[in-house]
């Protein structure tokens, strides 16, 4: 409130032409938000906490499964729910086993909805099994040089060996924003997956910053026990694309909406 | 509506198939839908049989149909259901081509348009080659073989409480359909007889309402939770007036939970510290969380877990759902080709 009113003060008297962009630059998050966070602008680090530290990534895993599942030749294909796909815990569409879906739409309920029965599905699908599936994802891992990443299921379950950090994440979301067949998805707030038996399961887009921060078109989602509240978000205006990683954020929304509004406002 | 029209688009495309079918065949058909949050669907194949075909009887029991007319190969009809959709269903079909369009529109005035094109492809056994009647066997080999696996898996979500398994007394959406109607049987596959125990289990979280991680929270935040609260006949407007309470008493700190939960009073925050100020004044208050989250469409959180049961949420985002739907259709089709 100082600050702005000595702005305003400042302005009649026509000097408060740089004061905007040096409150924006001196601004620093405050570091409880998250146990790691990571904005990055135009590719450049402008604000970060404990990026290279090992954490649980819940659901922010299945960026990197999606990445395999898209080179898949085959997503026009019928992708069926197998029992242990049904058995899922956590968030699911709640396919029963052998009903059938799309693979590029039942792609859309793994990433709008973080739904582990669609992961799993689809993890089988692809490889023929969860442990043939981890082998490509721990080649991806390798071939991207993630350092601090070390992956023990394709969905992001807490275990204590599946981990991640801030930073190698921000390289798994800048390879999964520039994927269509991801990015379609990350971006739609709504959809509606039609079964093969023509049931129709209603997909809302778990990422509550799309619709409500300007800019903001993704990107993940994330929440378990142990790795508590995690996002990643993508955000871009004419001349600027941010991205953003929060670990354990007890508020994220919130965080994560001023983060991206002050990166996305920014006056540089 | 569209339980209603998705069936009566099955039974109607049976019945154009009907006209030339003398035995159990292979059709190969693909549908796409425009409108209330349209779909494309890849070639699919099934195996049909003829007497299964009621040519103007489609739709099953939520839908009636009128006017129908068959003339030569062609097919048409008008149909009401009774979530009050109307619309009309036009076909025709050769033999080995079939075409099929429905336009209908709801109670509240969304229109919907659905075409299907179908070829055949060969014969088939629809004892043993359709997709129906495998679901079928599956369905009852799983029940019979499973029930003790069931009844532990409810003992272990009423332990874990994993609210979800308790809603309902018997399955639901397709597999309802296929237990109750076309299985002979009504296969409970859900935990209703444990359902009291977690109903008074809920009554008791309802209860702590103090601190961050509360009983009120696992129950309100989870949808499951929320819908079972009803099937429970629990009055959650008490639990609610005590948590806002609470929370009150430190605003600043839990104002997730009051924006969540507490509308009266969220709203009263977002007046003296909100209102009129600009977007660094808001964060500087100390009510950021008010001040960025409060009107806003709810933000409940639990729909992105890898931990936590979650069904359908909000859906709004502020902008047309329908004109939004479409438009990403339009880039599905362009971004995979179908």
């Amino acid at each position: 409130m100082k600050l702005l009113a000595l702005c305003r003060w400042m302005l009649v008297a026509g000097l408060c032409v740089s004061l905007p962009l040096k409150a924006q630059t001196d601004w620093q998050p405050k570091a409880d938000i998250a146990s790691a966070f990571l904005l990055s602008v135009n590719g450049q680090t402008r604000w970060q906490k404990a990026a290279t530290q090992r954490l649980p990534p819940a659901s922010l895993t299945k960026l990197l499964a999606a990445l395999i599942i898209i080179e898949n030749p085959k997503l026009d294909a019928w992708v069926k729910v197998s029992k242990k796909a049904s058995q899922q815990d956590g968030t699911k569409i709640n396919a029963p086993a052998g009903e059938a879906f799309p693979a590029a739409y039942l792609l859309g309920a793994m990433l709008m909805k973080s739904a582990n029965d669609a992961c799993m599905a689809l993890v089988e699908w692809d490889a023929g099994s969860e442990a043939a599936f981890l082998e490509k994802m721990h080649a991806k891992v390798k071939q991207f040089g993630l350092k601090n990443t070390n992956f023990t299921n394709p969905c992001g379950f807490d275990d204590a060996q599946h981990y991640s950090s801030a930073q190698d994440l921000l390289k798994i979301a800048q390879m999964a924003n520039a994927q269509p067949k991801i990015k379609v998805w990350a971006e739609m707030p709504t959809y509606t997956l039609l079964s093969k038996t023509k049931k129709a399961y209603m997909l809302t887009n778990s990422n509550m910053l799309l619709g409500r921060v300007a800019g903001v078109d993704g990107l993940k989602t994330g929440f378990t026990q142990k790795a508590g509240k995690c996002l990643i978000a993508h955000g871009k205006n004419n001349n600027k694309e941010v991205f953003l990683v929060l670990l354990n954020a007890p508020d994220r929304w919130w965080s994560a909406d001023e983060l991206m509004n002050r990166a996305l406002q920014a006056n540089d | 509506m569209k339980k209603s029209v998705f069936a009566l688009l099955a039974a109607s495309f049976l019945a154009i198939n009907a006209q030339a079918a003398n035995n159990d065949e292979w059709w190969e058909y693909s549908m796409e839908m425009e409108g209330m949050g349209g779909i494309s669907m890849p070639a699919q194949k099934d195996c049909y049989r003829k007497d299964n075909i009621v040519p103007s009887g489609g739709g099953g029991d939520d839908c009636t149909q009128s006017n129908v007319k068959h003339s030569g190969n062609k097919f048409s009809a008008n149909f009401s259901c009774k979530d009050g959709t109307t619309g009309r269903m036009e076909g025709s079909s050769t033999g080995s081509e079939s075409s099929f369009k429905m336009t209908s529109k709801s109670a509240k005035g969304e229109t919907m348009t659905m075409t299907s094109k179908g070829k055949k492809v060969g014969s088939c056994n629809w004892e043993t080659d359709s997709s129906e009647a495998k679901a079928c066997a599956g369905m009852n080999k799983a029940v019979a073989t499973n029930k003790a696996d069931i009844k532990k898996e409810c003992e272990t979500a009423l332990k874990n409480n994993d609210f979800s398994r308790f809603i309902g007394g018997t399955t639901t959406g397709a597999s309802a359909d296929l237990a109750g109607k076309k299985c002979g049987g009504n296969i409970d596959t859900g935990c209703s007889e444990q359902r009291p125990k977690m109903c008074t289990k809920i009554t008791g979280f309802l209860k702590e309402t103090s601190g961050n991680n509360n009983g009120f929270k696992k129950v309100m935040e989870d949808n499951a939770g929320v819908e079972l609260t009803k099937q429970c006949n629990i009055d959650t407007a008490p639990p609610t007036k005590q948590f806002c309470s609470d929370k009150m008493k430190d605003a600043k700190n839990y104002q997730g939970d009051i924006v969540k939960f507490c509308e009266s009073d969220a709203k009263a925050l977002y007046a003296q510290h909100c209102a009129g100020r600009d977007y660094t004044a808001q964060m500087d208050s100390g009510y950021g969380g008010i001040c960025s989250s409060y009107g806003k469409p709810s933000s409940a959180s639990g729909q992105d877990s890898a931990n936590t049961s979650s069904s359908s949420g909000d859906a709004s985002k502020g902008t047309n759902p329908i004109e939004g739907a479409v438009k990403g259709v339009k880039k599905l089709k362009d971004v995979f080709g179908f």
